[in-house]
This record gives C-alpha cells, structure tokens and sequence, in this order.
C-alpha cells in the first residue's frame, strides 16, 4: 500500500480549476519538490493532503483511507502564513504543541532552536521575519509525521537563513517521512531532493527521480523548470 | 562544502571528491566512512543519494560495508595509487582531446606546459 496515493484528484474553486485530475504515488523515505509559478495549485494539493479541504472530485488516500482526523494525525504541514501564537515564548510554543500532537518531540524542538539559534526566551511577536521563518520549519521538524509538508520555506528570507533551513530539512527530518516541499528557487531545493514535480495550471507537467534526469538527460531541475515554463 | 554542477548527478560528484579525498590519504589513519546520514549532512545531499554513493563505490571495489558496522575502505595497498592513476589518466585524456580540438599538436601541447609555471 503506497503511503499518499491521488487518482483523478481534482479542486475547482467556484469557477477556477486549481487542481486537474491529478494522478500522484507517494512513498516514505523520499525528498518531493513540489515545483511550479505562483497559481500552479502547490498550496492546494497540499492543503487536500492535510484535510483542510475537500476535493470537489477524485480519491485521496493516505495509508489506503480517505483523509480524516485520523490522517492529520500522520501529516504535517507547514502553511505560508504565521500559524503560531504570537504571545507565546518561544519554549512555551513546544509544550502547546506537544498538547496537540502526540509525535510531537520536545527535545527535537528544543534542539533546533539551538541548532538555528532562536532564544528561547523571547516571544514569538518579537521575532524578525527569517527568524520567523526558522521557528514555523522547527515546528513542523520536530513532529515524527509520515508525510512532512513544507510550503514555500525559503520565500522571502535572506541567504543564510535559507541555507541554514535547508541544512536543517536534511538533517533533521524524521526518517521515514515523505518530505514534500514547495518552492519556486528550484536552484536552491535541487540537492536534497529526490523526485521532481512540476506543477503547470493545476496539472502535473512533469514528474521524475532528479538524478536520473541529470544522468539520463544532462539537465538540471531548474533547466528542466526552464523547458516547461520558459516561453 | 562542495560546489555542485546541478546538470550532472549529484552523487558522481560526491564520488569525485570522495576518491579525491581518498588519494589524498584521508582514510589512511581511518578505513571507516561516515554513516549515510552523516555524509547526507556534510554533503549537504539528500540521504538516498549518500546511500547511492557507497553502493556505487562498493561497486567499484573501493569500500565495503559490514552489516550493522559501517563502511570501511577497502584493504588494497594498491588502490589509492591505482585510483590516483585512473583520475590522472581521465583528466590528461579530456584535456589532450579538448587542446587537440583547439588544433595543438602533441608537441605544440608540450611547449604550452613547459611555459606554464
């Protein structure tokens, strides 16, 4: 049985398609980039997996059952937007979601604070955007899900901290986990991941391992990104 | 950290600099790799492709894995002078073809090296 498994998976915003029949096998123990301009439907597929909506048609199933409470349980997912109280110290932001998840771990947490240097100390609202940005990745991080969403990590953050946030998705990520990130700095995802997907209008445009189409084809991610998208 | 050429596979490259490494006598005090997940972190590449690299250089005949151990390079006395060889030998082959494209002879090549410092 395939951990994440799409057929025909479809979402229609009253009268604009965002997803098209899409057909998507997911495993565990694999880096997914989930690559595409801005209205490709990335944040909605992400949000069907994570049941924080429904499909208007098609199947969805993770671990062979439909998305549920049950699910969410299993899936992590870290929206674009602030999702985290902003009153709360940073070490008090641990033990909230420890309350919410039981795969939650304290000490991962704690540890990758330490690992990006965030104080634990301060509150969230004081936090600079790239800090931020570092402590909803933590968050998500410290969670044992088997199927890890990250969406748009990197976006508008400086080079460093995008560094750091990407050393940090390869070192600390739960083993077992499916890894999903979307992006559009495709250059900078490209070495952690294992599997492509392009995302063109709600269709997938292309899917493949990465090493095999620079071995098999002479091209990067981001040139393959160039030969879809480009004009 | 490595640079990489993001147009050819990640974990070729990885294996170049490993072999580098290895030639330059990096292993000799210490035949044991690091774990799959420990060269994923210092490489900076995803553990699927670290996991590709040892099973590649075992291929290879350059290290071994022991069960539930690790990875160790591979006991031949020969093999950091037999790998140096190898790359020697690429890297000459690819620079006389790309100097015999520009038009220089052999001897023409010679006279340009011995200009070189």
């Amino acid at each position: 049985m395939s951990l994440l498994k799409t057929e025909k998976l479809t979402k229609i915003y009253q009268n604009r398609m965002a997803l098209s029949s899409i057909n998507l096998t997911l495993e565990s123990k694999k880096v997914y980039g989930l690559l595409g301009p801005n209205g490709s439907g990335k944040t909605t597929l992400m949000k069907l997996i994570a049941n924080l909506m429904q499909p208007t048609s098609g199947q969805l199933l993770i671990n062979g059952e439909k998305p549920s409470v049950t699910t969410r349980a299993t899936v992590a997912y870290m929206p674009t937007e602030s999702f985290i109280y902003k009153s709360m110290k940073l070490v008090d932001v641990g033990n909230f979601y420890s309350d919410f998840f039981e795969d939650f771990n304290q000490e991962t947490y704690l540890n990758l604070l330490d690992e990006m240097e965030l104080p634990k100390q301060i509150k969230v609202s004081a936090l600079s955007s790239g800090m931020s940005a570092k402590l909803r990745v933590a968050v998500t991080l410290s969670r044992k899900a088997q199927i890890i969403m990250l969406d748009e990590p990197l976006n508008g953050i400086d080079l460093l901290t995008r560094d750091c946030i990407i050393k940090t998705i390869v070192d600390n990520s739960y083993e077992e986990a499916a890894i999903i990130i979307s992006s559009h700095l495709v250059e900078l995802l490209e070495p952690i991941l294992d599997e492509a997907i392009l995302l063109d209008k709600g269709k997938i445009v292309y899917m493949g391992n990465v090493e095999n189409l620079r071995e098999n084809e002479g091209i990067s991610v981001a040139n393959k990104y160039r030969e879809v998208f480009g004009s | 950290m490595l640079t990489y050429d993001n147009n050819q596979p990640m974990y070729k490259q990885v294996i170049d600099d490993i072999k580098k490494r290895i030639v330059n006598g990096d292993f000799s005090h210490n035949p044991q790799f690091p774990s799959t997940r420990e060269l994923a972190i210092a490489y900076g590449i995803n553990p699927n492709t670290a996991a590709r690299v040892y099973k590649e250089l075992e291929l290879q005949h350059i290290c071994y894995s022991k069960k539930g151990v690790g990875t160790f390079l591979m006991n031949n006395l020969k093999l950091e002078e037999d790998l140096k060889r190898t790359m020697a030998d690429n890297l000459l082959n690819s620079f006389l073809s790309n100097m015999s494209d520009l038009g220089f002879s052999k001897d023409e090549i010679i006279e340009e090296i011995k200009k070189e410092d």
